[in-house]
């Protein structure tokens, strides 16, 4: 697999191209409110597609070989694309939520292979200051993880989700479901991540490294193949 | 002149769920509880206690939390929680010996796990209906009470940092809910009351954006208060903080307590019998008539036999601070 990483708002033919001259063979579509979800329609902005014209365009691109995966960012200081459920974070309807909208991701991408489900740093620091701030931290963090992982599998895909923890996660090797497919987020040129990538690709999980820089791509060739599914590259 | 007494009803307010369950990563355990800790006979001995022919305390804080079975929401009750109907007769029993009986709800994010799974609906459209039927039947219970404790301490990172659901509110959303609150009182002619320390937000701001019309309990668990014009410490910054307040408007009701801190259990204390008094006769000499309303005294302990000696302790440094206040000689 070799994947690019857009956001959903750019002319898809032109896109299309762009994807193929760069020898790419799958897209991970950041979807937040860009699409209306049969299941919470009050998820939905102006800009937001009908799911059928989404699912349209993925059939597109998946009968010319380019598979489309989505991506739902839960990490709470990401997520203001919930409306009002991101103000109701690990509540029972926040947690019916996150099952729902994974089912209809499921069905709008046409059974993908994957969804990625997010999860990058939650933690104060990526949170905007002076207004409404949650995260989750330690086992609750890593339970949340481990818990849409479950979601995710149960629609039929498998789960895919940036591997950068937050802070105070310390054995995040220890107790990470070992089924995910991780990326990173953070740029690998950063040692503190290309060592704690290194170490999870070293555990038994399956990496896609996000490739951003040469320096990106010489901490990804040290890791070990049998591990490595693919890479992630921009393209702009 | 109020001189108030807190007692617990309910006690989920501290850390549903610490970061690690392993103790050995982290050093706070879970506080809540899946049934009420109050002790009937904890209950009656303090609420004698407060009914006693010359005691001190004339208005009894009762912070309901989980205790009570909301009518408009059954689901926050624990086992054990009190029928809205005893909760209503208590009060008309206590009123009626006497005291004025005065609810507490804590919104602060710190200390609202008593909300159950609203706690984790903060600021949405479902926590601001839950909160107004919340009030709303907390009103009628307490048969129209004047006042209305809302909490609000303690709310920021510094003090939810140790708990795995983290949540607060900062700036103009902060603000917005305490209006809202505000809001949800005054229209039952009630006066909403808060603890008032600006904690991390900027001071200038906290006290400029702060209701006048809601009653002030800044605190203080210091043993002395210095003369003001003494320099810089923590104790005389509290007690200018005090008389900042009082100076620019704002109606008073300092809190106090018998609780002690590690330096005092250092020195082998359980109680801090010097705060209140001398929070009294700091009051008194600093802080204009017209702006001093009272006195609260939270003697921070469990509802159950286990807490029966700090409440008493604040029942008697309540005797001692009123008497010393009123310029008597003994109790």
């Amino acid at each position: 697999m070799s994947g690019a990483r857009f956001f959903a708002s750019g002319d898809s033919s032109a896109l299309r191209k762009r994807v193929r001259a760069a020898g790419r063979n799958a897209v991970l579509v950041d979807v937040q409110d860009f699409v209306s979800y049969p299941s919470h329609p009050e998820i939905a902005t102006q800009r937001s597609w009908d799911p059928r014209k989404v699912t349209a365009l993925v059939e597109t691109w998946n009968r010319e070989g380019v598979a489309v995966f989505p991506l739902l960012d839960f990490c709470t200081a990401n997520d203001s694309w919930l409306g009002v459920y991101d103000r109701m974070v690990c509540s029972k309807p926040y947690d019916a939520l996150v099952k729902d909208l994974l089912g209809d991701a499921y069905r709008i991408f046409a059974r993908p292979k994957y969804i990625h489900i997010g999860f990058s740093n939650e933690d104060r620091g990526n949170h905007p200051k002076g207004g409404y701030a949650v995260m989750r931290q330690g086992d609750l963090w890593m339970r949340y993880l481990a818990r849409t992982s479950e979601w995710v599998k149960a629609t039929g895909a498998r789960t895919w989700a940036w591997f950068d923890y937050p802070w105070g996660i310390k054995d995040f090797l220890a107790d990470c479901p070992k089924d995910i497919l991780y990326s990173n987020l953070k740029p690998l040129s950063d040692k503190r991540t290309a060592d704690r990538f290194a170490q999870v690709a070293g555990c038994g999980c399956d990496v896609a490294p996000f490739i951003r820089s040469e320096a990106d791509a010489a901490v990804a060739a040290k890791l070990p193949p049998v591990r490595v599914v693919g890479d992630v590259k921009e393209v702009s | 002149m109020i001189w108030a007494m807190m007692q617990h009803l309910g006690y989920n307010m501290w850390h549903d769920e610490a970061i690690w369950k392993d103790k050995k990563r982290w050093k706070w355990s879970n506080f809540c509880n899946d049934h009420l800790l109050c002790s009937d006979r904890s209950w009656n001995l303090r609420m004698k206690r407060l009914m006693e022919k010359g005691s001190g305390i004339n208005t009894l804080v009762i912070d309901v939390g989980e205790g009570v079975v909301y009518p408009s929401h059954p689901e926050i009750a624990v086992k054990g929680s009190w029928s809205a109907e005893k909760l209503n007769a208590e009060v008309k029993r206590l009123k009626a010996a006497g005291l004025t009986v005065v609810p507490k709800l804590n919104f602060s994010t710190c200390h609202d796990f008593w909300l159950g799974d609203y706690a984790r609906m903060i600021s949405s459209p479902t926590y601001y209906r839950v909160v107004k039927e919340l009030i709303d039947d907390t009103v009628e219970i307490f048969d129209h009470p004047p006042y209305f404790h809302i909490g609000m301490d303690e709310e920021g990172y510094k003090w939810s940092s140790g708990n795995a659901y983290c949540v607060y509110r900062e700036g103009d959303l902060w603000w917005h809910d305490i209006a809202f609150y505000a809001r949800c009182i005054e229209k039952h002619n009630c006066r909403p009351w808060m603890f008032s320390n600006p904690g991390t937000r900027d001071p200038k701001e906290f006290y400029a954006r702060l209701p006048k019309t809601f009653l002030h309990s800044p605190w203080s668990y210091a043993e002395k208060f210095e003369d003001p014009d003494a320099p810089e410490t923590s104790d005389t910054s509290r007690g200018k903080m005090f008389i900042n307040m009082a100076a620019a408007g704002f109606d008073l009701v300092p809190c106090g307590s018998v609780w002690c801190s590690a330096s005092l259990k250092a020195r082998g204390l359980q109680v801090n019998v010097k705060n209140y008094p001398n929070l009294a006769l700091f009051c008194k000499r600093h802080i204009a008539a017209d702006r001093l309303k009272g006195f609260f005294m939270v003697p921070w302990c469990t509802s159950t036999e286990g807490g029966d000696f700090k409440f008493m302790a604040g029942c008697d440094m309540t005797d001692v601070a009123r008497a010393l206040y009123e310029g008597r000689n003994s109790i």
